[in-house]
């Protein structure tokens, strides 16, 4: 099998580009300079990831990341390496067994979107249902890999009111460790360079208690976000017209959400590093985080009570306590006789 | 003290609960906790300067008992509480201590109230508990006494009618003034008090004195002769409704239409603010204290001061019922600046003045007197600190109360009446 | 539970209950003194009741530094009173996030202060109400006066400051626990309020409002 510097000899690349794309590998799974000639010997030998991929109940958002991954790896030698060995919705359902049997204990499984539950017929292939074909694959695999906020939590499927039951890829697979990658959709050069790591360390990346790899879910997006010494300031953007909006003043106004999102968008960024919402002038909805969207009010400020609680509310609320009030002072006064 | 019943516990508890209205429930309710009202009573820091601290002289802790009762006959949690079981228990004992915090322990001088961050007015709840206990007839004996007699002999000295007018016919050969009584139509009646007519003729004198000089068409009554007021003290209703009755009665018959109430803290304070509720319709009258008077007659020119008759350093000692409950408080510092030399007010604000220690009935209480001793300390600082000997009060009772405390405590200042002094400086025109 | 769980629990449905029981119960308890009524007052006043009764109302809390022996000998409790209280006050509704809340309620065009001040703010009051919960526990007049509801408002508060200052400042990676807890511990308070002691602002525009009333009334000047 050929390893990433076969790929970029072949595609007629410079050994400069490959020590260009190892370097950034390294630097994006965290390890410092030091490790360089370590991450680089093992992508001139070890052969490229073998990579099952299966889509459930999802939007193929994710699949469009990693293909728009082009800042780690030049996109022509991202497809080849990366070889998609089965992909539900690209190739014919029966190659899977074939594929299996080839690759078993190390194959990458790359899970997207969430899984039906209620006995329904989504996500049906060659007649097995999703939790079958899943189950069928899970055993073999050296990486499991849940990929976007579907799998990782349920996202969209699972919503409010949820009409499949949908859930999260862990929930099937109880005692497998799954790491997650969430985001709708996840950064693509983020599920790059976590299948890059699995490749050159063998192991899957260090996670949190969540199964997110700590790298690029361990800071929310507020505790990176350039626009951050104006949230410390207390300049904030009031509508997304005019001078304030202008001058990226903090977004949290205008629903930003990072504060308690964690993603890699403010640091890893997207499109091959060119931008992020934020850094385009829209507040951070929180897609990474689970169920947010049912969390609902994407343009409201994070600590206002959602469904509402405005003056009418607290005038409701002292009404109701004036006339309790009125009423007890009442009794008291025939009571206590005065 | 005599031995407490049931009934009597039921009582106190009954009156307690009986008069909580507004502005009582947003006292009992509004206190913080702070204690800061205790650095400004008298008491709590006389205690404090001689060594030992008492904390349950802080007037927040005067009205715990009434709070307590408050809260479980007004509030959700409290009858909750009481309901359960856990509800107020008052032994023996416990109104054995109100009797001390509230009758021997506050003079009713309203310091802490402006001293509250909270603006709560203590002597107001230390009145409800003092009615309280008056109810329930655990009145201090000797107050009770002084009461009583003031009921049965229409003054607490035991001054009636006779001796009124024997002492007003001392006064008059002694100090060779001439005392109008009863003398009708008049517009003005003045109103002694026993204490002074006992124990300051010449107070008595120079009044008449001042009174008569003004020119004025004023007389003293044989119905309304006595202006303190001992219901007050009790915090009896009756009682002060009866003195007030008297004075009500005289008043209308001789027809005046203004009150000169004496050198008397309580009685400017019920005639002024208490009567008119009283007497919604019949009290008609403007009432003035003698320092008001005197001030306005000086202001018209019916009166005038010739010389400063004190040389050397004097300050001015304040009635809390005149002065801060009252609002004659810079009547007095304009009369005083015209006759006194050198003189130094004690306080930045008048209205921060410290009482004498004796008000509120607490002087006539003999188990008061050891509280009342060191009350006079925290009062002596603040002459001290103007090194001042002399002091010109406005009260009777006042200097009543400080000249026994100056004797008790063997310190030698000296304590002279505003209205003397007025008299005095009169005279030297001639 | 997740953080963020936690996190969407107590800023939405706990909040929102917290808001209730605060708004009906501090009307509630203003009310039910407010209507037990006051007997009129047939007396002529010396001054100006009513104005004296605003005036107080607005400029009672500094009365007290007039006082000089009575602010020398509580210095803590005027001065750390003080400095608690308008960073209490500050921090409750100028802190973006907060006065953002605050804008929905009220409706009102809220200012919002910078993390430097709100930096400040939090120490002085953090700092203040440590020394105030020390004094009260050794100051023999405020022992007697004390009970487990002041202690236990306290340590509220306090944690409340100090989750605030955490997560701003240090949490790291626990940022959004710390945030929730903090928001939690908040929802708590604002519960609390009306229940007990703290609910004393709304006294104050009473006992102060009567007490300046009086003062007018009596023509005295305080
Ligand atoms: S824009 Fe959003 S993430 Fe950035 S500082 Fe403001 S609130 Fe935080
Ligand atoms: S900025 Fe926020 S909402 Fe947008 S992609 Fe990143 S995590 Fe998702
Ligand atoms: S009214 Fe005067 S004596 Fe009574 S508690 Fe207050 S400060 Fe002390
Ligand atoms: S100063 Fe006022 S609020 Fe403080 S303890 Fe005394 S009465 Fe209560």
């Amino acid at each position: 099998m050929e390893s990433l510097y076969n790929v970029f000899k072949r595609r007629g690349y410079t050994r400069r580009d490959f020590l260009k794309s190892a370097l950034l590998i390294a630097s994006t799974i965290g390890m410092g300079p030091s490790f360089l000639p370590q991450v680089v010997k093992a992508l001139e030998s070890k052969p490229k990831p073998q990579v099952l991929w299966l889509s459930f109940q999802s939007c193929l958002g994710c699949t469009q990341s990693i293909l728009n991954s082009t800042s780690i790896v030049p996109a022509d030698v991202l497809s080849e390496y990366i070889s998609l060995e089965y992909h539900e919705t690209l190739m014919f359902s029966h190659r899977s067994k074939e594929a299996m049997d080839l690759q078993k204990g190390r194959y990458v499984l790359v899970l997207e979107g969430s899984l039906p539950v209620d006995g329904g017929f989504y996500c049906t292939g060659g007649g097995r249902s999703a939790e079958e074909i899943l189950k069928s694959l899970m055993d073999g695999a050296g990486l499991i890999l849940a990929l976007g906020s579907c799998a990782s939590w349920g996202g969209i499927a699972h919503a409010e009111p949820n009409p499949t039951k949908a859930v999260a890829v862990d929930e099937i697979l109880k005692h497998k460790r799954v790491v997650k990658l969430p985001g709708c959709p996840p950064v693509g050069d983020v599920i790059v360079s976590v299948i890059a790591s699995f490749v050159v360390t063998g192991k899957p990346p260090e996670v949190d208690g969540e199964g997110r790899p700590r790298v690029f879910y361990g800071q929310t997006i507020h505790d990176r976000c350039y626009r951050r010494p104006f949230y410390d300031a207390g300049k904030f953007v009031g509508s997304f017209e005019g001078e304030d909006a202008q001058r990226g003043y903090c977004l949290y106004r205008m629903g930003c959400k990072g504060p308690i999102t964690r993603n890699a968008c403010a640091t890893v960024r997207w499109n091959g590093g060119l931008s992020f919402p934020i850094q385009s002038g829209h507040p951070c909805f929180g897609c990474s985080e689970a169920d947010f969207w049912d969390r609902g009010f994407i343009y409201r400020p994070l600590s206002v009570v959602e469904e509402g609680f405005s003056w009418k509310e607290a005038l409701a609320g002292a009404l109701i306590g004036t006339a309790l009030g009125y009423g007890t002072a009442y009794i008291n006064k025939k009571l206590g006789g005065g | 003290m005599p031995v407490l019943s049931k009934e009597e516990i039921e009582k106190f508890y009954e009156f307690c609960k009986k008069s909580i209205n507004t502005e009582v429930a947003s006292y009992l309710e509004a206190c913080v906790r702070c204690g800061i009202c205790a650095e400004a009573c008298l008491f709590y820091m006389g205690v404090n300067v001689s060594g030992r601290i008492d904390p349950s002289l802080t007037p927040a802790y005067k009205a715990d008992l009434l709070r307590e009762i408050y809260k479980e006959n007004y509030t959700l949690f409290g009858k909750l509480k009481k309901l359960l079981g856990f509800g107020v228990r008052i032994s023996p004992e416990d109104l054995r201590e109100q009797v001390k915090l509230v009758f021997y322990t506050c003079t009713n001088c309203d310091r802490c109230t402006k001293a509250c961050p909270m603006g709560i007015d203590t002597p107001k709840l230390v009145s409800i508990v003092r009615g309280a206990l008056t109810h329930a007839g655990l009145t201090p004996k000797d107050l009770a006494n002084a009461t009583n007699l003031s009921i049965e002999k229409g003054s607490p000295l035991g001054v009636d009618i006779p001796t009124f007018l024997q002492r007003l016919e001392f006064i008059s050969e002694e100090y060779e003034v001439e005392v109008p009584i009863n003398k009708k139509p008049s517009d003005y009646l003045y109103l002694p008090s026993s204490i002074e007519l006992m124990k300051f003729p010449s107070s008595v004198a120079a009044a008449v004195k001042v009174l008569n000089r003004t020119g004025i068409n004023w007389t003293m009554s044989t119905v309304a002769h006595e202006a303190t007021n001992f219901g007050l003290f009790a915090q009896s209703k009756e009682v002060t409704r009866e003195m007030l009755r008297r004075v009500l009665e005289g008043a209308k018959e001789l027809g005046v239409s203004y009150i000169i109430t004496p050198e008397c803290g309580h009685a400017y304070q019920s005639m002024r603010f208490i009567a008119p509720n009283i007497f919604p319709k019949d009290w008609t009258f403007e009432v003035l204290n003698i320092v008001e008077f005197i001030d306005r007659m000086i202001d018209k020119g019916r009166i005038s001061i010739k010389r400063k008759v004190l040389k050397e350093r004097t300050t001015l000692h304040d009635s809390c019922q005149i002065g801060r409950r009252g609002g004659v408080l810079r009547e007095s510092r304009r009369i005083l600046k015209m006759l006194a030399e050198d003189f130094q007010d004690s306080v930045l604000i008048p209205e921060h003045n410290i009482c004498c220690g004796g008000g509120g009935g607490v002087l006539v209480i003999g188990e008061a007197d050891q509280y009342r001793q060191k009350a006079f300390i925290s009062k002596m600082t603040l002459f001290d600190k103007v090194e001042a000997k002399t002091v010109v009060c406005y009260c009777a009772n006042c200097m009543l109360a400080l000249t026994k405390g100056n004797q008790e405590l063997g310190r030698d200042y000296r304590f002279v009446s505003i209205v003397e002094l007025v008299a005095e400086a009169m005279e030297g025109e001639e | 539970m997740s953080d963020v769980a936690f996190y969407d629990f107590v800023r939405e449905p706990f909040l929102k209950l917290a808001l209730w029981v605060f708004f009906l119960g501090i009307a509630y308890r203003f009310f039910r003194v407010l209507f037990l009524g006051i007997p009129h007052d047939y007396a002529k006043p010396k001054g100006n009741p009513y104005y004296m009764a605003v005036k107080k109302i607005v400029i009672k809390p500094t009365m007290g530094w007039t006082f000089r022996e009575i602010f020398a000998r509580r210095a803590i409790n005027f001065i750390g009173g003080f400095m608690f209280h308008i960073g209490f006050i500050g921090l409750t509704f100028l802190v973006p996030a907060h006065a953002l809340l605050w804008r929905e309620i009220t409706g009102l065009p809220i200012p919002m202060m910078p993390n430097i001040v709100s930096d400040m703010l939090a120490y002085s009051a953090f700092g203040s109400l440590l020394v105030l919960t020390v004094h009260r526990a050794l100051n023999p007049v405020l022992k007697l006066l004390t009970g487990k509801d002041e202690y236990f408002a306290n340590l509220l508060i306090g944690l409340i400051l100090f989750t605030g200052l955490l997560a701003t400042k240090w949490a790291g990676s626990g940022y959004i626990w710390i945030l929730s807890i903090h928001i939690f511990l908040a929802d708590l308070l604002i519960i609390y309020i009306p229940f007990s002691r703290l609910s004393h602002f709304v006294y104050y525009f009473l006992s102060v409002g009567f007490m300046g009333w009086n003062a007018g009334k009596r023509g005295v000047s305080f």
